[in-house]
């Protein structure tokens, strides 16, 4: 728990800087808020779950598009 | 150009691809300490799988830079390499949800395991390109 703690309270410092090089940081927030939300054990559901794996899928996808030149 | 380095060095820092960040990030996840006696659950899953939406918006933003132009051109040979690891992670990625959801823990662990090394392959070549990651 305290080192989830540590992650976020680190990951939070990256969103005032991120916002200020105009980057959109939607997604990281969203996977910020929701960890924090749901630390303890047992209370991720399916929905969640899916959405999470919607959001990623979508980021590895833009990620792994091939660079020209 | 300079708000950019600092946002993505600090970004990378925390959910990027440099040695300390990834393993920090396993760290805290526990991500390399899954196995029988430490079974990869749903809500590890869930927790890991946020913490690579943070690396890869990250990634993403870094990528975004190198099109424009607004970063060195090798950025896009850094790119390139960071790529032939995280290509394989879609697959891995989906037989991981499978087995989790499937409470196979054995299977879990060991796909777990293989998602570990492509992560860790990934930020062996990221620093390797000399990715500004610690500020």
């Amino acid at each position: 728990m305290d080192n989830i703690l540590t992650v976020i309270q680190k990951g939070l410092a990256i969103i005032e800087a991120l916002e200020q090089a105009g980057r959109t940081v939607l997604p990281a927030v969203k996977a910020l808020s929701d960890v924090v939300s749901h630390a303890k054990e047992g209370t991720v559901t399916d929905a969640e779950l899916d959405e999470t794996e919607r959001i990623l899928d979508e980021l590895i996808a833009d990620f792994n598009t091939p660079i020209e030149g | 150009m300079r708000k950019f380095v600092l946002a993505f060095a600090i970004a990378i820092g925390v959910a990027g691809c440099n040695p300390q960040t990834l393993s920090t990030i396993q760290t805290a996840l526990q991500f390399g300490t899954v196995g029988v006696q430490n079974p990869v659950t749903r809500e590890q899953l869930y927790a890991v799988e946020n913490s690579m939406i943070v690396v890869f918006a990250g990634l993403n933003a870094y990528k975004r830079s190198c099109v424009r132009g607004a970063i060195p051109p090798s950025c896009k040979d850094t790119i390139r390499k960071i790529q032939v690891y995280t290509k394989r992670i879609p697959a891995q990625l989906t037989i991981v949800r499978r087995f989790v959801r499937q409470n196979d823990q054995v299977n879990a662990a060991l796909a777990f395991s293989t998602l570990v090394q492509l992560i860790t392959a990934a930020k062996g070549e990221a620093a390797a390109g000399g990715v500004p990651v610690n500020g």
